[in-house]
């Protein structure tokens, strides 16, 4: 059976304690991890714009909003 | 309190497939521009499994966390039964979850609301 | 569709692009002037979007250096992609003031990083705190038992929230002086517990090297991995007023070709 969490959660050990991730690689990855989060985001007109998650991720916003408001909010 | 839980996480549990075809829906049913462009149908998935799950991940956190509350609880043995099945419906989304993100190779990190970011600390 | 451009960056439009330097899959680069802007942009073959490697986003990072080499450069996120050169010239003319103001503030500046790694010797602390939320003293079905699973995985959050929250002050509180700005990502992967990002002036490294020397000495415990200088990637304002951050589908595990869900 596979679960997308254990009963114990082990931090980090998994990945470094086996060597899947090395320190080079931990290096990379931070690199990859800030070119990719970050840069000025400016195609958010899907008209004009072949990057069409802009629109998604606001359609995103707008539903988790939505959830938030209707069905959290009942269980306080 | 138990009765309130019951009907959102049936909801999301019987519903997965029908909140990947919302999703889509309100994404706009026509295809995207990067599509029209060429871009494989593969990728498109790709960024909509990571959305989809985001949003499920983000749903279901304060969903678990009130049933905790309830396990917590200690309610009279009675209510264990029914406990244990709503606990059980949230173990069956968790196993559908895992085989999502095994499909389109996601991680937990990959997830958009996953890094909490603090600006500069004044 | 032949017209397509890719934006790599945001420049004042005094830079020379230097000649050698091309876009992806050797298209050469071209200035779009509006006003005390330029975008560069080349050309771009839209069936790619689908087969970005990690060599492409290096080329993307490698352009940013080479342009900030030159003169001030705005980064442009990965894969910025338009229709044709009318396209772009409509984004820049909608941005212009925000453009001109990131420019004005991140132009010429640089990034430094320090990633604290997540420790094996806090795993006893975490186990601990997995433990006893996870104690099954009586029989339980296994929808409980999950339930107890994943109250033992958000109380190991919490602990490791907070822990990563107190090194960043400790780091703030060294390294800040250093610099102009600062941010801080709380557990952004499972094996880096904080990453932090100081904006400064490329005079500023020399002494913001020392001060990272000094914290490094002071917290031997710590494993923190040092990094930069690179471009502001981290420290950009978000136009529109939304932190959209990055396109979904370009995961870093996709990217660094991880493993996915062992058990």
């Amino acid at each position: 059976m596979r679960m997308a969490s254990r009963s114990t959660h082990r931090w980090g050990d998994d990945q470094i304690g086996r060597g899947v991730v090395d320190t080079q690689d931990v290096a990379l990855g931070e690199l990859l991890d800030r070119i990719l989060d970050g840069g000025a985001s400016i195609a958010s007109d899907p008209a004009v714009s072949l990057t069409d998650v802009d629109f998604i991720v606001l359609g995103l916003k707008a539903m988790l909003a939505l959830v938030r408001r209707t069905e959290i909010g009942r269980f306080g | 309190m138990i009765g309130d839980s019951q009907p959102l996480a049936q909801h999301l549990l019987s519903n997965l497939a029908a909140l990947h075809d919302l999703t889509r829906e309100s994404l706009g049913s026509r295809r995207s521009p990067a599509q029209r462009a060429g871009a494989r149908q593969s990728l498109v998935d790709l960024g909509q499994g990571v959305l989809i799950l985001t949003l499920i991940e983000s749903v279901r956190r304060p969903l678990e966390e009130q049933v905790i509350r309830l396990v917590e609880s200690e309610l009279e043995s009675r209510a264990q039964e029914q406990i244990e099945q709503l606990c059980q419906r949230f173990l069956k989304l968790d196993q559908k979850i895992a085989e999502i993100r095994l499909i389109f190779g996601i991680e937990e990190d990959d997830l958009i609301l996953n890094a909490s970011t603090l600006e500069d600390l004044t | 569709m032949a017209d397509v451009r890719y934006l790599h960056a945001i420049t004042n439009g005094t830079t020379a692009l230097p000649p050698d330097l091309t876009g992806f899959a050797g298209a050469p680069l071209s200035s779009l002037n509006w006003h005390d802007l330029c975008a560069v942009t080349s050309s771009f073959d839209p069936a790619t979007l689908h087969d970005f490697t990690l060599e492409d986003v290096l080329r993307h990072h490698a352009l940013i250096e080479a342009l900030a080499a030159k003169g001030p450069v705005l980064p442009v996120r990965f894969a910025t992609v338009f229709l044709d050169e009318t396209a772009v010239r409509q984004a820049v003319v909608k941005h212009y003031e925000a453009l001109m103001a990131e420019l004005a503030r991140l132009g010429g500046k640089i990034e430094m990083g320090v990633s604290v790694l997540w420790n094996q010797a806090w795993q006893s602390d975490s186990d601990a705190a997995g433990i006893s939320a996870d104690s099954v003293t009586e029989v339980t079905g296994p929808g409980v038992f999950y339930i107890k699973a994943r109250m033992a995985k958000y109380k190991q959050e919490a602990l490791a929230i907070s822990r990563a929250r107190s090194v960043a002050r400790a780091l703030h509180n060294v390294l800040r002086p250093s610099a102009l700005e600062s941010r801080y990502a709380i557990l952004p992967r499972s094996w880096v517990l904080l990453r932090a990002s100081y904006l400064l002036e490329r005079s500023q490294v020399e002494a913001f090297n020392r001060a990272f020397t000094l914290v490094r000495d002071q917290a031997p415990t710590l494993r923190m991995l040092p990094g930069g200088p690179w471009p502001p990637y981290s420290f950009f304002t978000q136009l529109d007023g939304l932190k959209l951050g990055r396109i979904p589908q370009l995961t870093t595990s996709r990217f660094l070709g991880s493993d996915s869900l062992e058990e």
